[in-house]
């Protein structure tokens, strides 16, 4: 029932890498998402997925490229099987605890603005400028080619510019 | 060489993406027994945190629709957490020995699919239930042997369903549906997460699933399946 398992050093290091890299993959799970819940139920499903092919991955010498390609490519079926089975339903609040910073309107700003992006642009904008990743790099985490990846980020940023959520908070910036 | 508005939207990126809630601890996976290529509809793993151990298999919960006349309590994205390994057996309290299908060969993983959530907990007066099901994507029969069903606010431990521990023979394409009924005292509130349902098996995996409601007395009564669809 359980195939192969890999040895206790392996999963160590697994362990060891989810570990450092959880913190900021659930931030980029939530921009994606909008969500907490949504984004652990993200980055858990991907790692799952790295697990999966760690003997693979841990070999990769851009481990982290590999992983933010698998999350992103969650992230992209996830939308894509959504959006013909499955209701949205976190309906709930987030968290029973207030959020006590003037950051909370500014944030639904953020992800009202995100979430208007169809799935592949908003993962090139997360990609880009989040992660501050380069093009080819963008690209790569997209499983598309750079040109792509580039109409991608230049679709998203024509219609961040338009999008009254980010106008209201480039303003208040000013 | 970014222009000016690119060069702001990050900076909105970097500083109104908040920090992750503590309780979205890192998780820790002593083994992932098996995972297949994403194939099945909205599949959600959890990865249990902490000191526990590590759930890792994809599973698909359908959620199954109580009776137009019931209350549907709670929705919530739906976490499902599968725990255990074939070296651990999760603890939960076992019951009687499961009853036998002679002959019949244990489900395996890749053969087996349990539906995904939302699952609605609806409440009849002081009655309540929740249903899953598990789907036999083979064409041969086989069976999946229950140690217990609990339910509580961990994956492990929680107190059993009586008579839950039983063995479900799945016929070849087909799906069981199973049914937890549980009594209900007070007013069931929605809450994201709250009580669990604990599908604890004989091989060692524990498929565990939210409820979604808070504030009410749920007493665990009795285990049901039958064969559907």
């Amino acid at each position: 029932m359980c195939g192969e398992l890999p040895g206790d050093l392996t999963e160590r290091e697994f362990e060891s890498y989810v570990a450092a890299r959880w913190r900021p993959l659930l931030r980029a799970g939530w921009l994606l998402t909008g969500n907490w819940a949504a984004a652990e139920d993200l980055v858990q499903s991907a790692l799952a997925r790295v697990w999966a092919s760690w003997p693979r991955v841990r070999a990769v010498a851009e481990r982290d490229a590999y992983v933010r390609r698998m999350l992103t490519n969650q992230f992209l079926e996830q939308q894509r099987r959504r959006s013909s089975t499955e209701l949205p339903s976190d309906v709930l609040p987030e968290s029973p605890a207030p959020d006590a910073t003037a950051d909370v309107d500014r944030r639904l700003a953020l992800t009202r603005a995100l979430a208007e992006l169809p799935p592949q642009q908003r993962a090139a904008v997360v990609l880009r400028y989040f992660e501050d990743l380069p093009l080819e790099q963008t690209a790569a985490a997209l499983g598309c080619s750079v040109g792509t990846a580039k109409s991608q980020t230049s679709r998203a940023l024509a219609k961040l510019r338009h999008s009254a959520h980010i106008d209201s908070l480039l303003q208040e910036n000013h | 060489m970014l222009t000016d508005f690119e060069r702001e939207l990050s900076e909105l990126l970097q500083t109104l993406t908040p920090e992750p809630p503590d309780h979205l601890a890192a998780p820790r996976v002593a083994t992932l027994p098996e995972a297949s290529p994403v194939d099945d509809e909205t599949t959600v793993i959890e990865l249990v945190s902490g000191t526990q151990q590590a759930p890792s298999r994809r599973n698909r919960w359908t959620a199954l629709l109580a009776a137009a006349a019931v209350a549907a309590l709670a929705a919530g994205v739906v976490a499902l957490t599968q725990l255990g390994n074939s070296d651990h057996k999760a603890p939960g309290p076992v019951g009687t020995a499961p009853p036998t299908n002679v002959g019949l060969p244990q489900c395996r993983n890749s053969q087996t699919v349990i539906s995904q959530g939302p699952h609605m907990f609806a409440t009849h007066g002081s009655a309540g239930t929740v249903q899953a099901t598990y789907r036999n994507t083979g064409a041969k029969a086989c069976t999946v042997t229950l140690t217990s069903v609990t339910t509580g606010t961990e994956t492990t431990g929680g107190t059993p369903f009586p008579g839950s521990a039983q063995t479900i023979r799945i016929p070849g394409h087909r799906q069981v549906v199973l049914t937890a009924h549980l009594g209900v005292a007070g007013q069931c509130e929605p809450l994201r997460h709250g009580l669990r349902i604990n599908l604890i098996q004989d091989d060692g995996w524990t498929y565990s699933f939210w409820l979604n409601v808070t504030g009410c007395t749920l007493t665990p009564q009795r285990v049901t399946h039958h064969v559907a669809g």
